[in-house]
């Protein structure tokens, strides 16, 4: 069987109101970005609950990214308040189990932030690239690399 | 079972012209739930919604998902289509292939063409588990309560009045105008305060559709969007408004005389009084603190020489219930008490130190000195007058950190009318920065200084008297030099807070309120008149300081915002709201204390504690679904279940 | 110490022959030696299985909930007052029904230390004398010195008991705990030194251990959902959401805990129940304490942090 190359696999939780439109706006700009992003929209980034992350992770991601409206400017006013406290504490708790942080990030993009949506996506695939497949929540260790 | 068709649209060579649409089509019809999969050039097109219509009905799907362009686009669009072929439209899936593959992903088209069918799988996944949701309804109570009626308040209830809508408008005070009705001119156009502001008064109290409460307060408020209870206490007046005809014997005859609060105990007033001369009622009340038969139970003068038989020292509060279908809120702002704050400026120990408020009312024509402009402490005219700017403003350590915005502009106005009552006066003005935003405020701040009025950037750092004279040191930054003058009278631009009481209505209301305790508007940008609490307005000061021009536009706004909601027989609402899983609720409350709407109610059933979701208040925004461990908190059309299906799928 | 177990006994019997109480919740030996378990009493003929001593371990106060609305007493030690009062919160219990008997506590034993010492002989206290406790074993008497035998949540002793109610009651007994001054988050802080790569084959060596068998949340008192979101998926319409599935591997292991982790975060009174419970050793405490650590330095913390913010809350990145 021959061994596939392993891309990195990085789920997006966005926000409906800012993240979401900024990905629209990079598409409708034409700013590429790597394809190893998938979207999920959420109405908001406190929608976000941390163990959909938890359980991308295990489902076998590489990468979790969470986006949201810049603080202040939440549609639902304190939204991306609750989540930055949330988000900020999995951080600290994954990366105490030994995850690496690059591969768990949380950004604020605006509507109105095409450009900063893709050039977010470029450096975090990079940056995960970097570090490989996820063998943190893996039971199997040796999955395909490259 | 659900049976789920995919439709994959090209969106001409947008989409078509790098991934495979009929290969993502076909792959697509093997997914599990999927019955029927097809691709077309253009779905938004009218043949491409018919496509999707017959196809519901010939392979009766019950599932749609289309794989096309951005939902923030097409979404209304399809859910109708869906709704024309008989299906309930919340029965619909977006996947956007477009925006977030085809577009952003030309160069690398065999990953693109995976990332796309991961898409369409995310969306499959959902869709197998979405629900039929059906949009509320609440009926609307075509009332609507304005608080306070100041000029916000007068304006926000003729404006909804004039819509053929009935208000109920209650004052704090016992009479309306607020803080205009005290002003002398207002800037820059220099027509007089009360010509403009005492026949919008008069025509509240004579308008059919509106309900006056003066000398009254809002006490509770229950109910929600459409649909609120208000219980009003209207305070005791010891005077039968029904009876009065407002003749005036009562008010010259009382033997009492107390400081005058509206004139900055400039002058006295009697315990039954009429606020000002242009009220509005034109009817007194007894003020119970200082009345001489409320107080020692001796003197009745005013019963007694009453001619209509009004004067009635046994009335009690009494409390009324509205109902209203919206409110607006126009409580208006006080003064930054500076006398606590600013030891510097003497700490109100000073007669001749007063604010620009106090200023007004000396100017006045119908003021405590007939408009002229005098010390208070021995009547004399100043020869040199200071103003201060920012007292209580842009401070950080004793004041507040914003600006409030009148005092450049009200200063300035102040300044001129000194150098055009008394043109030998010298005048000075220390400042910061001067903030002439509005239409025609920077030609107004030119004209003052061609009129001779000194402006010095700087701040005074003391004031003290010596002899009959206020020693104000200050520095010129400019120059870099300090700076002493002898002044007769200074005026300190005092800064706007919050009306006194308004963080208790805040809480009286389920609103919120900001760091300085203004009231919150629902967006700083686009939503300004409303509040996070659905069907509740702000208009003017109490919303951020502001001047008379913003502040009648903002109650105008206010008034249109809640004319729209209450021309409405019944609202939709929609039905993207949180649920709670009864079966699952344990009742630790933590969803209510995240709800930014306070849409979280509690019950109590069996003596066991449950949240419940008012879905009218709702906004949909599914932060309680995560402060919820158990899981019981929901949220329509962004379910745990769908976005665990969506994370697992896009993870094969 | 025979004493405070005899002033337990005479509460117990006064409190339940009075009806002043139903249920008098308290411990009694257990089957092994050095092992103590939960008893009930329900009569006033019962309390002679009462005991109190430096082996009472486990925390009462989440079996409050067996009996909810009833009249219960139940005896707690001070580290526990924060569990209650959580519980109490969290499941908006009758306080009033509720008496709780605080027992003085001169720090408790480490059983797993002791058993290697005394093989499993039985132990009478005799005396708590501040640093050390005096004990009876057989015949002979002997002094066991606290810094060597403590039980390790006893290292960081709240000694605090506030927030009684009137009704509560205080057992007077001389005893005393002197501040040991240990670094609370010492094993926190030793982890978080290591590398990633470490810290990573750590928690996989002990979470291959767990067995899932969910006695960790079932004693833990922050846990006090009706249901809970880690059981499977009832049959029809009250839960249809499958948080985890209960397979044995490592994936969902790891899930389990830091969902645990999370959930009781901020909430949790650090009573240690479930480290002590876990049949296999894990270190959970770590985790807990982790974001104890972690929320101690938020701005402006209140109980629950998932249920509040700060402006000044620091920025994930």
């Amino acid at each position: 069987m021959s061994v596939k190359e392993w891309e990195p696999k990085i789920v997006a939780f966005l926000c409906h109101w800012c993240s979401y439109a900024a990905a629209d706006l990079a598409g409708v700009s034409r700013f590429s970005y790597p394809p190893n992003v998938r979207i999920i929209r959420v109405p908001c980034s406190s929608r976000v609950n941390p163990q959909f992350v938890l359980r991308a992770f295990a489902e076998g991601a590489d990468g979790v990214l969470v986006a949201g409206c810049h603080l202040g400017d939440c549609h639902y006013v304190k939204g991306n308040y609750y989540a930055r406290r949330r988000l900020w504490v999995l951080q600290r708790l994954l990366e105490f189990v030994g995850m690496e942080p690059a591969r768990f990030q949380v950004h604020w993009i605006s509507g109105a932030e095409g450009a900063k949506f893709a050039e977010t996506i470029k450096e975090m695939v990079d940056k995960v690239r970097i570090l490989g497949p996820n063998r943190l929540f893996q039971e199997v260790k040796d999955i395909c690399v490259g | 079972m659900p049976r789920v068709g995919v439709f994959v649209c090209w969106c001409g060579s947008n989409i078509g012209g790098v991934l495979d649409c009929p290969a993502l089509a076909r792959a697509a019809a093997t997914f599990p739930g999927v019955v029927y999969a097809t691709d077309y050039q253009y779905m938004c097109s009218d043949p491409g919604q018919k496509l999707i219509a017959e196809a519901i009905k010939e392979h009766r799907l019950d599932r749609v998902v289309v794989a096309a362009c951005s939902p923030r686009l097409h979404e209304d669009t399809f859910r109708e289509v869906l709704a024309r072929a008989g299906l309930n439209p919340y029965l619909l899936e977006m996947t956007n292939l477009r925006e977030h593959c085809s577009w952003v992903h030309a160069g690398e088209k065999e990953l693109a063409q995976a990332k796309a069918l991961s898409l369409i799988r995310r969306a499959v996944a959902k869709a197998l588990r979405l629900t039929p949701l059906h949009p509320g309804r609440v009926k609307i109570t075509r009332r609507c309560l304005v608080i306070g009626g100041g000029i916000a308040g007068i304006q926000a209830a003729l404006d909804v009045a004039d819509a053929g809508i009935e208000v109920v408008l209650v004052e704090r005070e016992p009479s309306l105008g607020g803080k205009m009705v005290l002003l002398d001119k207002t800037f820059p156009t220099l027509d007089c305060s009360a010509c403009i502001s005492t026949p919008k008064m008069a025509a509240v109290a004579k308008h059919p559709l509106i309900r006056l409460y003066t000398y009254a307060e809002v006490e509770k408020v229950e109910g929600s969007l459409g649909n609120y209870r208000v219980t009003i206490r209207q305070k005791a007046r010891y005077v039968d408004h029904t009876k009065c005809t407002g003749c005036g014997t009562c008010w010259e005859k009382c033997p009492v005389k107390v400081p005058d609060e509206l004139n900055f105990r400039l002058s006295t007033r009697p315990a039954i009084y009429l606020p000002f001369p242009q009220a509005v009622p034109s009817k007194p009340v007894i003020d119970a603190r200082h009345c001489r038969q409320l107080t020692k139970g001796k003197c009745g003068v005013c019963q007694k020489v009453c001619p209509a038989g009004a004067i009635d020292y046994t009335q009690q509060d009494s409390l009324h219930e509205e109902e209203v279908g919206a409110i607006i809120v126009a409580t208006g702002f006080d003064l930054f008490p500076w006398e606590k704050a600013y030891g510097e400026y003497g700490y109100g120990r000073y007669p001749d130190v007063i604010t620009g408020l106090a200023f007004e009312r000396l100017v006045n024509a119908s003021g405590p000195t007939g408009g002229r402009i005098v010390r208070p402490s021995d009547g004399r005219e100043p020869r040199t007058v200071v103003f201060v700017h920012c007292v209580g403003s842009r401070d950080e350590l004793k004041g507040r950190e914003y600006c409030s915005r009148i005092c450049c502009m009200y200063t300035a106005k102040h300044a001129h009318q000194v150098k055009e009552r008394l043109p030998e006066a010298k005048v000075y003005v220390f400042y910061i920065d001067i903030r002439t935003f509005g239409k025609g405020y920077e030609e107004f701040y030119r004209r003052v200084q061609d009129e001779g009025v000194i402006y010095l950037r700087g701040r005074v750092s003391k004031i003290y008297q010596e002899g009959d004279k206020l020693i104000v040191k200050g520095a010129d930054t400019l120059l870099g030099e300090p700076v002493t003058i002898a002044a007769d009278l200074v005026v300190l631009a005092t800064g706007v807070v919050p009306a006194r009481g308004a963080e208790e209505l805040a809480r009286t209301l389920g609103i919120s309120t900001d760091k300085d305790g203004f009231f919150q508007e629902a967006h700083p940008k686009l939503r300004p008149v409303e509040t996070h609490t659905a069907g509740i307005f702000l208009a003017g000061a109490c919303q951020g300081p502001k001047d008379i021009p913003d502040t009648v536009s903002q109650a105008s706004a206010a008034a249109a915002k809640a004319v729209g909601l209450l021309l409405r027989e019944e609202i939709e609402v929609s039905p993207l709201v949180a649920w709670v899983n009864q079966a699952l609720c344990t009742g630790c409350l933590h969803c209510q204390v995240v709800c930014p709407y306070q849409a979280i109610e509690v019950v109590t059933e069996g003596g066991r504690r449950r949240a419940r979701v008012k879905e009218e208040l709702c906004q949909g925004c599914g932060s309680c679904t995560v402060a919820c461990r158990p899981g019981a908190m929901e949220l329509k059309g962004f379910s745990n279940e769908q976005i665990l299906a969506e994370v697992e799928a896009l993870c094969r | 110490m025979r004493g405070l177990t005899e002033a337990l006994r005479e509460l117990a019997y006064r409190l339940l022959r009075e009806g002043e109480v139903e249920l008098f919740l308290g411990y009694s030996w257990g089957t092994l030696p050095l092992v103590v378990r939960p008893c009930f009493a329900t009569r006033p003929e019962q309390v002679e299985a009462f005991i109190f001593n430096p082996l009472c371990l486990p925390n009462l106060v989440k079996y409050l909930l067996r009996f909810e609305g009833r009249r219960v007493a139940v005896v707690v030690k001070k580290c526990e007052l924060p569990s209650f009062r959580q519980l109490l919160a969290d499941r908006n219990l009758e306080r009033k029904k509720i008496r709780l008997v605080v027992a003085p506590c001169g720090g408790l034993l480490d059983p797993a230390k002791l058993q290697k010492e005394f093989s499993g002989q039985p132990l009478e206290f005799i005396a708590d004398r501040g640093k050390e406790y005096v004990v009876r074993v057989g015949e002979e008497e002997k002094v066991l010195a606290k810094q060597l035998y403590l039980y390790p949540r006893c290292f960081s002793c709240p000694q605090k008991d506030e927030d009684l109610e009137p009704e509560d009651i205080r057992l007077e007994f001389s005893t005393s705990l002197p501040s040991l001054e240990v670094d609370p988050y010492a094993g926190v802080s030793y982890l978080e030194e290591r590398p990633a790569e470490e810290r990573r084959e750590f928690w996989d060596r002990v979470f291959k251990r767990c067995i899932r068998c969910y006695a960790c949340r079932e004693v833990c008192p922050a846990c006090s959902c009706h249901e809970c979101c880690f059981d499977p998926p009832l049959p029809g319409w009250q839960r249809t959401v499958d948080w985890m599935s209960k397979a044995h591997w490592l994936p969902e292991i790891y899930q389990y805990h830091l969902t645990r982790a999370l959930h009781v975060a901020g909430r949790c009174g650090e009573c240690g129940e479930c480290e002590r419970v876990c049949p296999v050793k894990i270190p959970l405490m770590l985790l807990v304490k982790k974001l104890a650590k972690e929320i101690q330095s938020l701005p402006g913390v209140e109980p629950g942090i998932l249920a509040s913010y700060s402006p000044d809350d620091p920025e994930p990145h």
